[in-house]
């Protein structure tokens, strides 16, 4: 399983450096989809992490309305509505945990 | 493309496998031309003949109808991240000089609020294109192989069964019958289909000719870009030429309204939404002036300019009695 994370990681930086980084920015959230996976995946592992990352990817459509948009702090498919549990605000500044491991 | 006329070539390899995923649009449209057809039938008007043309004049227009909304919404969302601009820029001042990670990720977080709050996104979607694509390969597709259709040699496809496929196949347009190619008509069909080809360029043409004559902002008519931009406005309409000599009537007839009807979008988008510096917003900005003092007039309230006026006497006056210095603001006595 740890094998299949580290894949996953490998192949979502190789994304980021070779397709992503040629394309001008247009996201409709924030953190972008790719970033969004890293740290679903870091988090929660390859299988509940990906699943997050799938339905990302499913949420940006021509009509959905985008903004920020993180990875939950407690895991839920639910996360995004309102009564689910683990429902968070959107943060205008991102977690002290969060920055520790991006720099 | 179509010596061998006793196959359907549209039918092998690649493209026939992308029609066959492409097989409920071209059904939907086979049943959209047939009830139209329908309805025309019942008016009185021949089964055969220009009854059909008509039908795939609604095509296009339902084509149009639903892709308008989508249209519309899009230029809305640019009119919001137009009038945002001032508030972005506010944000970008704040972090201006700011380099680190943490910064960078702040600002990108509040502007994302900021769309959010307002229901803007800078990721405005390129769908409508997209789908005129696909609608109108399936088009080319379902008029291609009506044809086949009425000879039996492809199975039925949608409403199109092979008595509807010959009534089809057999109707005709200023004489010239529907299915035919320009490389196999004969002098009359060539004239009048080759006129349709002109036609069809001359309106592609004019919407991308009259786009940068007038929706372009004035700091970008020049320059090598500019004149790269102005040899592309010819570069489609020559290539579309070529392909038209090898597509039936009734594609031609099909492009030629549906390049009508885009013309027609596009000057009303320059009218009501024009690009911010273009000559066409120039001339919103004139014809909103004049509104708004029509307006101001029928309420009895002064016009803009009157009101220029007097805002410019009052600050005369209070300059004769008060002097040109700005007055500091004084302290409030201490009790």
């Amino acid at each position: 399983m740890a094998s299949a994370t580290q894949a996953a990681v490998r192949a979502i930086h190789w994304y980021q450096k070779n397709i992503s980084a040629n394309t001008p920015a247009k996201c409709r959230y924030y953190p972008t989809c790719s970033n969004y996976a890293l740290e679903a995946i870091e988090r929660f592992g390859i299988l509940r992490g990906g699943v997050l990352a799938m339905l990302r990817l499913l949420r940006c459509r021509p009509w959905s309305r985008g903004g920020i948009d993180d990875v939950p702090q407690r895991f839920s498919l639910f996360y995004r509505y309102s009564w689910s549990k683990a429902h968070e605000e959107p943060r205008l500044t991102p977690l002290a945990s969060h920055t520790k491991e991006m720099a | 493309m179509n010596t061998n006329t006793d196959q359907f070539l549209l039918d092998n390899g690649f493209w026939g496998w992308l029609y066959k995923l492409l097989t409920p649009v071209e059904w939907l449209m086979t049943q959209i031309m047939a009830i139209f057809h329908k309805f025309l039938t019942l008016l009185g008007m021949p089964a055969v003949g220009t009854s059909w043309v008509l039908s795939i004049i609604f095509l296009v227009i339902v084509v149009h109808a639903c892709i308008l909304p989508i249209f519309i919404k899009q230029m809305r969302a640019m009119r919001k991240m137009q009038a945002l601009q001032p508030k972005m820029q506010h944000i970008q001042n704040k972090y201006k000089g700011k380099n680190d990670q943490a910064s960078k990720d702040a600002m990108s977080r509040e502007l994302m609020k900021l769309y959010q709050d307002n229901d803007a996104n800078p990721a405005g979607s390129c769908l409508p294109m997209l789908i005129q694509g696909p609608v109108f390969m399936c088009m080319f597709y379902v008029l291609s192989a009506i044809e086949y259709i009425a000879k039996g040699k492809r199975a039925p496809l949608g409403a199109f069964d092979k008595a509807t496929a010959q009534q089809f196949a057999d109707s005709s347009n200023f004489g010239v019958n529907i299915t035919t190619r320009f490389m196999h008509a004969d002098t009359h069909a060539k004239i009048i289909i080759g006129i349709f080809i002109a036609l069809m360029c001359f309106f592609m043409w004019l919407m991308q000719f009259y786009n940068m004559r007038r929706n372009l902002p004035r700091a970008s008519m020049q320059g090598q870009q500019y004149r790269m931009q102005q040899a592309m406005t010819w570069m489609f309409p020559i290539m579309y030429i070529f392909s038209g000599l090898n597509f039936p009537f009734a594609v031609l007839i099909y492009w030629l309204t549906n390049n009508v009807c885009n013309f027609l979008r596009s000057l009303w988008q320059i009218y009501t939404f024009p690009t911010p510096g273009s000559p066409a917003a120039e001339d919103k900005e004139i014809r909103d002036h004049k509104r708004e003092n029509a307006r101001r007039k029928r309420a009895g309230e002064p016009s803009l300019e009157e009101e220029q006026l007097q805002k410019a006497k009052d600050d005369a006056a209070r300059r004769e009695t008060e002097g040109y210095q700005r007055k500091q603001p004084k302290r409030k006595k201490k009790k």
